[in-house]
């Protein structure tokens, strides 16, 4: 069962992975961003579920927590972008301004 | 009878994830991303990480898929996107059964899984580390959970600055 998780877990990593190089639109990016986090989160919740180890539990919440966090923060830079008048697309963006 | 729900629920993870990236639509994409949470929620409980498998989808189905789904439909159809292919953000591009199956299958699994419960072995041994979660959280990880919290916070406020400066 361990090595089936791991592969799972490997290959929704380079999906992600995939999906972040590859796609154009930020949203999309964001989604394979998203998908490499939850991936590593799931083998770390794996190998603390089998050996019942507290601080894996904790770890793998702070993740989840702070990956809530950057989806929000992500979010509204999307839209803003959007609102903008600019395409949501990475050669939209190639400058940054304060 | 039911250890083949492990594999089963990671090979449907691979499956709506590889479904994901090729989607042109956004919308049918999110759709995806959402089943494969559930899915991966799903190989948590089996890992014996219950606790997590029920804030993974709290998290991740409950405000963050919601979240994207609020900015796909905010910034309308077409999204700006120069190919019209593309551009179908709001469009759910997506065979039915698909997405039913994306909902569905993770339902069945859950329920075979709590079938389970009480009549055989348990897939992973009972996960002590779910009983002492919460000791830890608010003990020795007081600090990194405070901190966790102050960052949301900051996030929060950051989206409504982003919001006045509109």
């Amino acid at each position: 069962m361990t090595l089936t998780v791991w592969c799972a877990s490997g290959a929704l990593f380079l999906l992600g992975l995939a999906a972040a190089v590859l796609k154009r639109q930020l949203l999309a990016m964001f989604l394979g961003l998203e998908l490499m986090v939850v991936a590593a989160a799931l083998a770390l919740g794996q190998q603390a579920g089998r050996f019942g180890d507290s601080e894996g539990f904790v770890a793998v919440l702070l993740v989840l927590a702070v990956a809530a966090a950057e989806a929000v923060v992500g979010l509204a830079l999307i839209l803003r972008v959007h609102w903008s008048g600019r395409r949501p697309e990475t050669g939209s963006l190639r400058e940054l301004r304060g | 009878m039911a250890s083949w729900i492990v594999p089963f629920a990671g090979a449907a993870a691979v499956a709506f994830a590889a479904l994901m990236l090729l989607q042109r639509s956004l919308y049918a994409a999110a759709v995806c991303f959402l089943a494969v949470i559930l899915q991966v929620a799903v190989l948590l409980y089996g890992s014996g990480a219950r606790l997590l498998a029920f804030l993974l989808v709290l998290i991740y189905a409950g405000a963050v898929a919601v979240l994207i789904v609020v900015v796909i439909h905010a910034a309308g159809p077409g999204g700006g996107a120069r190919d019209p292919g593309e551009g179908a953000w709001s469009r759910l591009n997506l065979p039915w059964p698909m997405a039913a199956a994306g909902f569905l299958l993770p339902l069945a699994e859950t329920i075979i899984l709590l079938a389970r419960v009480g009549t055989q072995a348990p897939l992973a041994p009972v996960a002590a580390g779910d009983l002492v979660l919460g000791p830890a959280l608010f003990g020795p990880y007081a600090l990194a959970a405070e901190a966790v919290a102050l960052l949301m916070l900051f996030a929060s406020l950051a989206v409504l600055h982003a919001e006045d400066r509109r």
